[in-house]
């Protein structure tokens, strides 16, 4: 059987013979697929040229994600300088042993339990809004001191505030700015389409400040539905291990 | 200038050499981006160009990001061999267009006589429309989920004018009959999914 499929490149530049043009064109008729792929060759060919640049913007995408991501090796060596300088002073080790470790808590906390926001598209036509839609691309690329400085503005515009505090939370929770992070998920969990991820983090945030028992309170007002079952395993490690 | 050097620091490759990265393999476009991406030299001389001519700092990150996709763009999809000179005056350029055309958009006066120069030189590279605009991206990136990885790659080659020959060649397939059957099954895998799903067609349009 023939597939007129892969006549569709010689059919479209006119290189077929007349008499393969004429059973293409008979095949049409009774084809609504072959026929939807001739009226709609360009904007397929457009979207499979696009292939490239969706490429391209998924490798800044990693590369940026990768610059931002907290490095295990300076932690690393970081710890070894503690454990080195306990030899010298004491008791004070102590001290800066339990802080090192609260600071490889906290990145591990954010690396198993943080959930960025998906990429949404947010239509920017003028003035606020555009500048709302610049911002949430700077977030998705993690430039997140330049993503506040437009969220915040943002934020007072009565329309536009609820997700302008969304995002800004998420930029204070990743930059360990918690207890402002956590005021402004109180905010966003008023709306239903957030409300379970304002509470998620604001139970990943109790975690942090070390307080179990207010994060396992967050939890059990969480929507399982919402959220994968490997998420909600880590989540159960965090809070019921070793119980 | 066959010569290349690429550091953190120096960038000194040959255009002709950049655009075989590009075309070459999804690793070597990778490593051309990563190392584009974490050159200073470059990077500072487009922050400061777009800090100069009125742009924030975060302007000047969007269109460096910009300028990586759009020469990765028009390298993938360029058939001459006569292009010579060098990779980083050719971003500036990209960088310097995109710049102006942003400008022009949101309608600012600023002066801008390096850019409209560079412009109409011929040599220069001309800012083509970048497809993917946010909203676009968020579609097709559900469309494209849609296609098999192998398809996206046989897709990706065709539509930006490689011959199957090429096409076989680079992906691995025994011959340009295969390729071509390949394309054809990814293409009419793609095109159900349009016709099955009209509303998006129509926002992609």
């Amino acid at each position: 059987m023939i597939s007129y499929f892969e006549w569709l490149d010689d059919y479209m530049d006119g290189s077929l013979s007349q008499e393969d043009r004429l059973a293409f064109e008979k095949a049409m008729v009774s084809d609504e697929k072959l026929k939807h792929a001739v009226d709609n060759y360009n904007l397929l060919k457009k979207i499979s040229a696009s292939l490239i640049e969706e490429e391209t913007r998924e490798n800044l995408r990693a590369i940026s994600e990768e610059k931002h991501k907290p490095t295990p090796v300076r932690k690393l060596n970081r710890w070894w300088l503690v454990a080195a300088a306990a030899i010298f002073i004491g008791l004070s080790t102590y001290w800066l042993i339990s802080l090192s470790n609260l600071g490889s808590d906290h990145d591990k906390i954010m690396a198993d339990l943080y959930l960025k926001p998906p990429i949404t598209a947010h239509r920017g036509a003028s003035g606020d809004s555009s500048r709302l839609a610049k911002a949430i691309d700077l977030f998705d690329r993690n430039y997140l001191e330049e993503a506040t400085t437009l969220l915040l503005p943002t934020a007072v515009n009565d329309s536009l505030q609820i997700i302008s505090n969304r995002y800004l939370a998420h930029i204070y929770l990743r930059t360990n700015r918690l207890q402002e992070a956590d005021s402004l998920f109180v905010l966003v969990e008023s709306t239903a389409s957030f409300q379970q991820e304002a509470i998620y983090h604001r139970m990943v945030i109790a975690l942090l400040l070390h307080d179990k028992e207010k994060a396992k309170r967050r939890f059990a007002q969480l929507d399982p539905a919402s959220f994968s079952a490997k998420q909600l395993e880590l989540v159960n490690k965090y809070l019921f291990e070793n119980e | 200038m066959n010569l290349f050097y690429f550091s953190q620091y120096l960038i000194i490759m040959s255009l002709l050499y950049a655009i075989s990265q590009v075309k070459n393999s999804q690793e070597e476009r990778q490593s051309l981006i990563s190392g584009i991406y974490h050159n200073i030299t470059i990077k500072s001389s487009i922050f400061n160009f777009i800090q100069k001519s009125g742009g924030e700092r975060y302007d000047a990150s969007y269109i460096f990001d910009e300028t990586i996709v759009q020469f990765v763009k028009t390298a993938f999809n360029n058939s001459s061999s006569t292009i010579s000179g060098d990779l980083e005056p050719y971003l500036m350029g990209i960088a310097r267009n995109l710049w102006y055309q942003e400008c022009k958009k949101r309608k600012r006066e600023i002066s801008l006589p390096e850019v409209i120069s560079h412009q109409t030189a011929d040599d220069q590279p001309v800012a083509e429309e970048i497809f993917l605009t946010k909203e676009r991206y968020s579609l097709l990136h559900n469309v494209l989920d849609k296609l098999r990885s192998n398809c996206r790659a046989v897709l990706m080659h065709w539509a930006n004018g490689f011959s199957m020959t090429e096409i076989a060649e680079k992906l691995g397939y025994q011959s340009e009959g295969m390729a071509r059957k390949k394309k054809s099954q990814c293409l009419a895998e793609l095109n159900d999914f349009l016709f099955q799903n009209p509303q998006i067609k129509l926002q992609l349009q």
